[in-house]
């Protein structure tokens, strides 16, 4: 289930054909996932910084343990990063919906 | 620097350029979007696609063509593992808080219509009765109008067209009213249903501006962590380091971070839903538990009403009726003059009056308290059956909760092992990163 979904849209005014829902579904997953990592890059230090570097191919359970002993404030900043999109749609959902 | 990387850094964020500027809050408030390393400030649709609808700028319609910013599903092999689905995760189950809040305003808007509907259903007799008030009154004004324009050669101080001039005028008032109240009722009704979808608008607008505080909120926290972090030289490193980082670790780690925190809240929610449905079931058992006892109270006063009747009808009054009956055989062998005679009148006339009470006060008043008290039993026996059909849905509800939350909260907790097995069987298959 996306963290956008069509009735959160339908209750801000916005509706969409099924194709460009999920559409601004993925672009919104895929933003959100690129600005956590950015916040997550700016609360580490060189060194874990070195350390994520390692952890390519490390598995998923791996960095979540590591994220989650060396990021305190994961969940804050994924919870922020959520608000502010969703923020950002309802900031512009009549723009959204009119075109 | 591979060219998905190098890519990545120069689309997605500012990492292995100049150091980014430290926001201030302010800096925050005002231009939310341009905050250091924000890979895609625009998450507003800008472009138009073939159907008219604006489509975000980067938005990966075709993961094939280069120059695309892409998902880590499209581009990396090992990540293409479907575990990551928020379905496979969460389950097919959405947390009923969340869906409660989502479907609120359709359901209220459902609640409101058919209020209103039903509202105008009932006042639509009222309104028939207006208007025929009304066209009644508006053919009387006709009609005084006609006789007056009859005797319209007449002087203006003529009796007779003095009169119906009056007439006219008090007719025209009556108009006046009815119109005024018809207007008002017909006024009334069209704007509970146009009332409806100002609601409408009035929670979406509310709803935008609880989206738009929350979003100052998170941009405040966020522009306080960057205050806190501070810019300077170890930044200045942790670009240098991941520099050459590869965009798809980089991503994947940004969405392991928030399917794990989005799984866990969506836990956290079907299980306080869950507890809201152990309490709502707690407190229809209690409902149950206290229309039982009133209904075994109602059955005792009933019962003892009933007794009470039968022993004044089959007892008490036939007795008194029985010692009327001696004492009035009793005076009728005295004499009027005998001593005794005034006493056994007195006796008399207290036995009657006290049939009298039991036939026109005590019978009634306690025939009276039985019949209530069943009636007050078969309410509450009727009651009884909803509160029972309340309660078996109410179980269903929880039952199907606890499920939802069992079920999220192993999945929240599990899902990383799920994962794990994932990527390891997508990294036997896939070939070799070439940038590793």
């Amino acid at each position: 289930m996306p963290l956008l979904t069509a009735n959160l849209l339908d209750n801000l005014g916005i509706s969409l054909s099924e194709q460009d829902y999920q559409l601004l579904a993925e672009h919104f997953e895929t933003t959100l996932n690129e600005r956590v990592i950015n916040e997550i890059v700016l609360e580490l230090s060189p060194e874990q910084a070195e350390q994520l570097s390692h952890l390519q191919q490390a598995s998923d359970e791996e960095v979540l343990a590591w994220l989650k002993a060396n990021v305190p404030d994961v969940a804050e900043i994924v919870a922020d990063e959520v608000d502010i999109l969703l923020g950002e749609i309802a900031e512009n959902s009549e723009a959204i919906n009119g075109n | 620097m591979t060219e998905k990387a190098r890519r990545y850094l120069d689309v997605g964020s500012r990492l292995g350029t100049e150091p980014a500027p430290t926001p201030s809050p302010e800096d925050a408030q005002e231009s939310p979007t341009d905050m250091p390393l924000s890979p895609a400030p625009d998450t507003i649709p800008t472009q138009p696609n073939a159907d008219g609808l604006r489509v975000p700028d980067n938005l990966p319609t075709d993961p094939s063509l280069p120059g695309e910013l892409t998902t880590p599903e499209a581009t990396s092999p090992a990540n293409n593992e479907t575990l990551y689905t928020d379905a496979e995760i969460l389950g097919k189950h959405y947390p009923v808080r969340q869906m409660i809040r989502e479907i609120g305003n359709q359901r209220v808007h459902a609640i409101e219509s058919f209020t209103a509907r039903l509202q105008n259903v009932r006042d639509t007799p009222a309104k028939l009765r207006l208007g025929l008030v009304l066209s009644m009154a508006q053919r009387r004004v006709a009609r005084k109008q006609a006789k007056l324009d009859a005797v319209n050669h007449l002087s203006d101080r003529h009796i007779l067209k003095r009169r119906r001039l009056k007439k006219l005028q008090e007719a025209q008032r009556k108009l006046t009213s009815a119109d005024r109240k018809y207007k008002t009722h017909t006024s009334t009704m069209q704007k509970r249903v146009e009332n409806i979808d100002k609601n409408v608008d009035k929670r979406r607008a509310a709803y935008r501006k609880e989206l738009r505080a929350r979003r100052e909120t998170a941009l405040s926290r966020r522009a306080m962590r960057h205050e806190l972090r501070g810019e300077g030289a170890s930044l200045i490193e942790v670009r240098a380091v991941l520099k050459d980082v590869p965009k798809e670790h980089l991503e994947r780690v940004g969405k392991i971070a928030a399917v794990a925190y989005t799984s866990e809240q969506r836990a956290a929610q079907a299980r306080k839903h869950e507890q809201t449905q152990v309490n709502r079931e707690s407190r229809s058992q209690t409902a149950i538990n206290t229309n039982r006892r009133k209904a075994q109270e109602a059955a005792k006063e009933a019962a003892n009403a009933s007794g009470i009747v039968e022993e004044l009808k089959t007892q008490t009054i036939p007795k008194a009726q029985e010692s009327l009956q001696k004492l009035r055989k009793e005076l009728a062998a005295l004499d009027g003059d005998d001593p005794a005679y005034i006493n056994i009148q007195v006796q008399i006339q207290e036995v009657e009056e006290r049939i009298n009470i039991y036939e026109n006060r005590e019978l009634p008043y306690w025939e009276q308290v039985a019949h209530s008290n069943r009636e007050r039993v078969a309410t509450l026996d009727t009651s009884h059956t909803d509160l029972v059909a309340d309660l078996t849905a109410r179980q269903t509800t929880r039952n199907t909760a606890t499920t939802n939350a069992n079920t999220l909260n192993e999945r929240a907790q599990a899902h990383a092992d799920a994962l794990a097995k994932a990527v390891k069987e997508a990294a036997n298959t896939a070939p070799a990163e070439p940038n590793n």
